[in-house]
């Protein structure tokens, strides 16, 4: 049933999970769910599998309750897309404002645990770790650092062009804009990217590692 | 745009994206709790939605969706289009009712200028005819073409009276066209308005009466009387009164004296003055609304009758009905005034015997007693004993009152002097009607005074021959004893005082002429007793009253 499913074309199967079939819903989750994941993932650098877990649940969550408002004017993976970029940002900024108040750390439920009595409670430190601090003093993470300061709708064009990988196109329909205007304004963001990546460097130059 | 070189920002942002996805690992698989969950969601969501697209919501449902202000707004258009709905509704029946009436309208102002004109007509032959019989205008010809004129003038003034009661009287049913059973509307109107006149009821009923043939039908006592006084003020109330009541009054069985229509209108002539500014009809109520007078169809019994010229009074009538004479009213409408309207007078048989059926036969014939400060009344025909007590001033009035007697006494004479009256109360139970009455009035030797400044005495009877001895006469200056004083009861110079403890008692007759013997109390003398008047005013029951001045007899 699966593999039938997995033969259908997105609009059939789009047709279907409005129907409410259980199954057109599990193949549309088997499909998209990696894929979301590993977008969802870039969107941050210092993001974990656990909060990219959650996130994609709250994707997903969204988008059985919105489906009905996809007209299908882009592909399905685009608005996903989309939908994960927001949430990501709904999510950082959550996560940062936890930390900014103390605030208690998120901890995956489905964590395997090594302790036979259960105990498995085992809280990451916010603080770098040896190899994060090694991937830091590496200018190319620097630019999730940069690309997360700039922000805005600079940030999501960058990340659906560069992330996602949509083409012009996409993104144009996607963002409901011109090609010309999405090719001038991703270029504009880069530029602005790099200045502040540029920034960034300078500074992690100038400080020295922790390790 | 691949042609073109990629920028170093280009390059680290793929790297970065390179080493995130080496970072990320396995593909992320959704966890079965994630799987689970999502799928409960999904069965939410269009379980809900297959339900509600599995049955079309039906449109009440629609209605609530728009919630309760749309609600109260098509409530409000609802009621307001009712509203509009029933104004148009009732604007199309009275269009339809006035189209209708207004050609009743038309129809009856054609008959009724028919119908006046033809009494005009008749009147002024009447006129002449009633004038040739009785020979009292030489100068007959130009006056009575004058007065045809006038008749006409006033049959104008009719026609619009007629209109004006054919416009009130379009809302009623129609008549019927056989004559309607006589009715009796002049009593109620007697009943509830005022504008009956009853002066001069002996001279302007005489007329009325030899005016008709034989007389046999018109008595003094069931005559109208045609009062000029307040005529004219409020014409349009007859028309009113008419409207209101003239179909539910059925007439008293016994009082059918036909009048009949040959009349000798050499009889008509009156005998003297009928001091009245204005001509008169008299209309019978016989039933109906139509008429030459513009009242009812039936007899219209037309009386005209000016100051200037009373041998002008007439009567006649318009149709040949058979009237009950108590049933007439009389119409008089200003000659001179420019009030075009009627008014109602009396019928005076009716007034007379709704008096006499109003007032009770009481005190007709009746004694007084007086013993000290009680006073008790006994009337003669019916055993009704009514008891109460002389009352006593206050005592600043009796010493004011003493002061002033005093004065009194020293200025007149003996001869003059004369007893102060003597005020009482008295209640009783009447036996006739079973109805409590209160009398309060005064006993005097007024009329006694009156009668010898007038020259024509009541005359009263000597005293019994036995009586002479009990009386006492009292001298001018005597002083009245502190407990009569005390009492109210002032016996002066000339009067007649009893001892204390005696009973007085005098057989006493109203004003109205009835012959009264009086019994004395308890074998009494009457001679003890000097009040020759008595008035009071009589409370009988709860709301009538009447006043009453009694004189004393044998």
């Amino acid at each position: 049933m699966l593999q039938s499913m997995a033969e259908l074309g997105e609009a059939e199967l789009l047709a279907r999970c409005r129907k409410g079939e259980s199954d057109a819903w599990d193949a549309l989750f088997d499909r998209h769910y990696a894929a979301a994941g590993r977008f969802i993932f870039q969107l941050g650098y210092d993001l974990t599998r656990e909060d990219v877990d959650e996130i994609c649940q709250e994707v997903f969550l969204t988008v059985v309750k919105n489906l009905h408002t996809f007209q299908g004017n882009c592909q399905f993976q685009t608005w996903l897309f989309r939908i994960a970029a927001n949430k990501t940002r709904d999510y950082r900024q959550k996560q940062t404002a936890a930390k900014r108040g103390g605030g208690q750390v998120t901890l995956s439920l489905h964590q395997n645990s090594d302790d036979p009595d259960g105990f498995v409670i085992d809280p990451p430190s916010s603080a770098p770790g040896p190899d994060l601090s090694l991937i830091q003093s590496e200018n190319i993470l620097l630019v999730g650092e940069a690309l997360e300061q700039l922000g805005g709708p600079c940030q999501e064009i960058i990340e659906l062009r560069y992330f996602a990988d949509l083409s012009y196109e996409e993104i144009a329909r996607s963002l409901d804009l011109n090609m010309k205007t999405v090719s001038s304004r991703l270029s504009k963001c880069l530029d602005k990217l790099e200045a502040v990546a540029k920034a960034l460097i300078s500074r992690e130059k100038k400080s020295p590692t922790s390790v | 745009m691949a042609a073109e070189p990629e920028k170093k920002i280009e390059e680290l942002l793929h790297a970065y994206s390179r080493k995130r996805r080496e970072d990320a690992g396995a593909p992320l698989e959704p966890h079965p709790a994630t799987r689970r969950m999502l799928q409960g969601e999904v069965a939410r969501q269009f379980k809900a939605g297959a339900a509600s697209s599995a049955s079309p919501r039906p449109w009440w449902k629609t209605l609530l969706l728009f919630g309760p202000k749309y609600a109260g707004a098509i409530g409000m258009f609802a009621i307001l289009a009712l509203g509009v709905w029933v104004i148009t509704q009732q604007d199309h029946d009275s269009r339809s009712a006035r189209e209708v009436v207004s050609q009743q309208t038309a129809a009856a102002d054609a008959d009724a200028s028919r119908s006046l004109e033809e009494s005009a007509k008749r009147s002024s032959e009447q006129l002449r005819e009633v004038d040739d019989l009785a020979g009292i205008r030489p100068a007959r010809p130009e006056s009575l073409n004058k007065k045809a004129e006038g008749t006409k003038g006033r049959a104008d003034v009719l026609e619009d009276q007629e209109k004006v009661q054919l416009r009130d009287a379009e809302n009623r049913p129609a008549p019927s066209a056989a004559p309607a059973r006589p009715e009796l509307k002049v009593a109620e109107q007697l009943g509830r308005e005022k504008q009956v006149m009853l002066q001069r009821q002996e001279e302007a009923g005489q007329k009325i009466a030899e005016a008709v043939a034989g007389g046999s039908v018109l008595s003094k006592d069931k005559s109208a009387v045609l009062a000029g006084e307040a005529v004219g003020v409020q014409e349009n109330r007859f028309y009113k009164l008419n409207d209101g009541k003239g179909d539910t009054i059925v007439p008293p069985p016994a009082v059918n004296q036909p009048i009949t229509a040959g009349l000798d209108f050499a009889a008509a002539k009156p005998t003297s003055d009928v001091q009245l500014g204005y001509s008169a009809r008299l209309v019978t109520n016989a039933g109906g609304t139509e008429g030459a007078a513009g009242f009812y169809r039936g007899v219209n019994l037309a009386v005209t009758a000016t100051t200037n010229a009373p041998s002008q009074a007439s009567l006649s009538f318009a149709d040949g009905f058979a009237v009950p004479m108590s049933e007439w009213s009389a119409v008089i409408e200003p000659t001179k005034n420019e009030i075009a309207g009627a008014r109602v007078l009396s019928n005076v048989t009716q007034e007379f015997e709704e008096r006499e059926r109003m007032t009770p036969a009481l005190l007709r014939k009746f004694s007084v007693e007086q013993n000290n400060g009680r006073i008790r009344i006994r009337d003669a025909e019916d055993g009704s004993v009514y008891d109460g007590e002389v009352l006593a001033a206050s005592e600043s009035n009796v010493a004011a009152k003493e002061a002033t007697d005093e004065l009194r006494r020293l200025r007149r004479s003996a001869a003059d002097a004369r007893s102060t009256p003597v005020t009482f109360r008295a209640s009783g139970v009447n036996q006739r009607s079973k109805q409590v009455v209160i009398i309060n009035g005064e006993l005097s030797d007024e009329q006694e005074r009156i009668a010898g400044v007038a020259g024509r005495l009541i005359t009263e009877t000597p005293a019994a021959p036995a009586a002479p001895a009990q009386t006492v006469t009292a001298p001018a200056t005597v002083t009245p004893p502190a407990d009569l004083a005390a009492a109210g009861q002032r016996a002066q110079a000339g009067a007649v005082r009893q001892p204390q403890g005696q009973t007085r008692a005098a057989p006493v007759t109203t004003t109205a002429g009835v012959a009264v013997t009086g019994t004395t109390a308890a074998g009494r003398s009457n001679q003890l007793f000097g009040a020759t008047t008595l008035r009071a005013r009589v409370q009988i029951g709860a709301t009538n009253e009447l006043n009453m001045r009694a004189i004393r007899t044998k």
